[in-house]
């Protein structure tokens, strides 16, 4: 079954009992602006719902326009409580970008000659030059001992099919010998052999 | 559930949707001119008044907490304006001495509704509890359990054991057929 998009005169009327969602509120608040005949079916509806309840009503008094020209000329603004708090919300918004900055610039400018130690051991020491590469094969250094527990675990179940490595077509790698990178790992020129 | 309403309402106004107030004030003209009739007489004064109290309710839109009903919010607005405005009238030299004796006249006829507004009132919730008698069942069933028992939807479906959709229809089915008598009344 198709659910009907509802007609505003419908929502007028389940607004009326509080059962409008807020979608359709919006909707009919729009149009109600927009269509005479559509105010002054809201304004029936009401005037009907006050007398069904021996609500006193003077049903001639029709209000002009003035108080919706005074509204559309006077759109509410909600008041800000305390406004000091958008200062404060600023400056700790610049605080915040100022030490991320500060904090992450060094990882990231090769100019920075930084001696921050990236792993537990104190003296390790990384100088932004690809050679510190070197200080990994060379040294062992401290890593979390669980974390390290639980690669060798993982390591350790891994099985290699030989066969399947045997015959395995060979990599394309022609195209990655002229790559830096492969030259820098493969060219024992620049690093001490193990 | 009319304090749903205007909450929604209200809320939307809150959000920056100042259109809604239209609604509120579309609702409750008619029962804050019959209080602001009660202070004054001439209609052209009580839509004065009136609309000021509408205006002074929007602008303090803000202050409205919810702990009391939107209408009796408004209703305490609309007797201050009122008798402000009474007060800063009888302020006023007058200009001769009949209008002096209308000031005093007004202020102490209170609860006082003028006969031609109340012989419409009457006829009019005739002409409306003859199209509630004349609705067919289902419709005047739904229509009922909502308006006279202030039932939700959700119950009434249970009630009527048919979708809640069905029910928003019935009640939107019924107010439109007797929204037609009363179109026909004021023409």
């Amino acid at each position: 079954m198709v659910n009907k998009v509802p007609t505003d005169d419908e929502i007028l009327s389940a607004l009326l009992d509080g059962e409008a969602t807020d979608f359709e509120l919006r909707r009919v608040v729009s149009d109600v602006q927009k269509s005479e005949d559509l105010a002054e079916k809201w304004r029936r509806y009401a005037l009907v719902q006050d007398i069904v309840h021996s609500r006193e009503v003077r049903p001639s008094l029709a209000l002009t326009s003035r108080v919706a020209e005074y509204i559309e000329n006077n759109p509410h603004k909600r008041k800000i409580e305390f406004p000091w708090m958008f200062g404060l919300a600023k400056l700790a918004i610049s605080a915040s970008v100022a030490l991320t900055i500060v904090y992450s610039l060094p990882y990231l400018s090769p100019i920075f000659d930084d001696t921050r130690p990236v792993v537990s051991n104190p003296s390790f020491k990384v100088d932004n030059n690809i050679r510190s590469l070197e200080y990994l094969f060379n040294n062992e250094y401290e890593i979390d001992p669980a974390a390290k527990k639980r690669l060798d675990e993982y390591i350790s179940r891994i099985n290699f099919n030989e066969e399947a490595t045997e015959n395995a077509l060979p990599l394309p790698i022609e195209a990655l010998r002229d790559s830096p990178l492969y030259k820098l790992v493969n060219d024992k020129a620049d690093f001490p052999s193990r | 559930m009319s304090n749903d309403t205007d909450q929604q309402l209200v809320n939307r106004v809150l959000a920056g949707d100042s259109a809604a107030f239209n609604l509120l004030v579309l609702r409750y003209q008619s029962r804050i001119a019959v209080l602001v009739g009660r202070f004054i007489f001439d209609k052209a004064e009580i839509e004065d008044v009136c609309q000021e109290s509408f205006i002074k309710a929007y602008r303090a839109i803000e202050t409205f907490r919810g702990d009391s009903s939107f209408y009796t919010w408004l209703h305490r607005i609309a007797v201050n304006t009122a008798k402000n405005y009474l007060i800063a009238r009888s302020r006023r030299p007058p200009q001769n001495d009949v209008e002096l004796d209308s000031a005093e006249t007004i202020i102490s006829l209170l609860d006082c509704e003028g006969p031609a507004e109340t012989y419409s009132t009457a006829e009019l919730k005739m002409v409306i509890d003859s199209a509630i008698a004349g609705l067919p069942e289902d419709l005047r069933t739904a229509y009922t359990l909502r308006e006279f028992h202030g039932m939700a939807y959700e119950d009434i479906m249970k009630v009527m054991t048919c979708p809640i959709g069905t029910v928003r229809s019935r009640i939107f089915r019924a107010r439109e057929l007797i929204d037609k008598k009363v179109k026909d009344f004021f023409i």
